[in-house]
């Protein structure tokens, strides 16, 4: 048994042949006629499964390293909770240098208070 | 070796013991698994839901790594830990791919596929999503902290810099 061909045609050609669609039939019994563009996407058809592939080979490799080298490295030398002590001293410095600042003679919660108190006794 | 594509289950009965088998037949945690409620009865699928999660959990399986698990019904609530779609569109579209014949190529990387996921399987990674949440929780810590500390800051700075002027 032959083996049925594909039968490639430009975009040009496949318009020039429009509507002798039955008569191109008898002359190439069984081959499959194409336009360029129609040839190409089935061409391109072929990458899916490899595209896919690299991607989702890509996806666990990352996966992997996340879980594998990532993450125990933070484990071992995690410094969120060395931050957060770190930030709850400067919290504590912080307040008292506000109340500080505010405690001033001078300071504007100190001159609104005493303009309050002016006004109201 | 298949293609890591939606592999589509349909539970019709309410057994324990039936909804196991197909999900041992499934080889959950190996593909990507879409279980399908047809079920129109809500308390109905409401159990089948509970089982399924009951033998995820029995199984020690992830439902989301390596590949994610997802229970297609327009009944079910999102009471569950379980992914749940209404319809197919809502899920995950790296997963649906068109099979065909594979060439030597495709085969190596998926060689190198299966090979990956299996590796990833051997990882505890309910013990790593424990640890990750936890991180979550002092990270937020962290932030609430720094944030307190700028509003102090800016506010020292605009006292002093009312009391200079």
């Amino acid at each position: 048994m032959s083996e049925k061909k594909k039968l490639t045609l430009t975009q040009e050609k496949m318009k020039e042949l429009a509507g002798f669609e039955e008569v191109l039939d008898l002359f190439f019994d069984g081959q499959k006629i194409l336009s360029a563009q129609e040839a190409r996407t089935h061409k391109d058809d072929t990458f899916e499964i490899y595209s896919f592939l690299e991607k989702e080979n890509s996806r666990l490799q990352q996966l992997d390293n996340l879980f594998s080298q990532q993450m125990r490295t933070h484990e071992f030398y995690g410094q969120t909770s060395d931050l957060c002590e770190q930030q709850s001293m400067k919290l504590d410095q912080n307040k008292n240098l506000l109340v500080e600042e505010l405690s001033k003679e001078d300071s504007p919660l100190q001159k609104n208070l005493t303009e309050l108190f002016n006004k109201t006794f | 070796m298949r293609i890591p594509k939606w592999e589509k289950i349909e539970v019709k009965e309410t057994e324990e013991r039936h909804i196991a088998q197909l999900l041992i037949d499934a080889k959950i945690g190996e593909a990507p698994l879409l279980i399908i409620l047809k079920s129109e009865v809500a308390s109905e699928v409401e159990e089948i839901i509970t089982k399924i999660e009951n033998q995820v959990r029995n199984s020690h399986f992830d439902i989301s790594l390596p590949y994610p698990l997802y229970i297609l019904s327009p009944l079910a609530k999102p009471r569950t830990n379980l992914n749940i779609v209404r319809n197919l569109g809502e899920l995950p579209q790296h997963f649906v791919v068109k099979t065909k014949r594979l060439k030597s190529k495709e085969e190596a990387l998926l060689k190198k596929t299966s090979v990956l996921s299996h590796k990833l399987r051997s990882h505890d990674l309910t013990d790593k999503r424990t640890y990750i949440k936890s991180q979550f929780s002092l990270n937020r810590v962290l932030r609430d902290l720094t944030r307190e500390n700028a509003y102090y800051e800016t506010l020292i700075k605009q006292l002093r810099s009312n009391t200079n002027e």
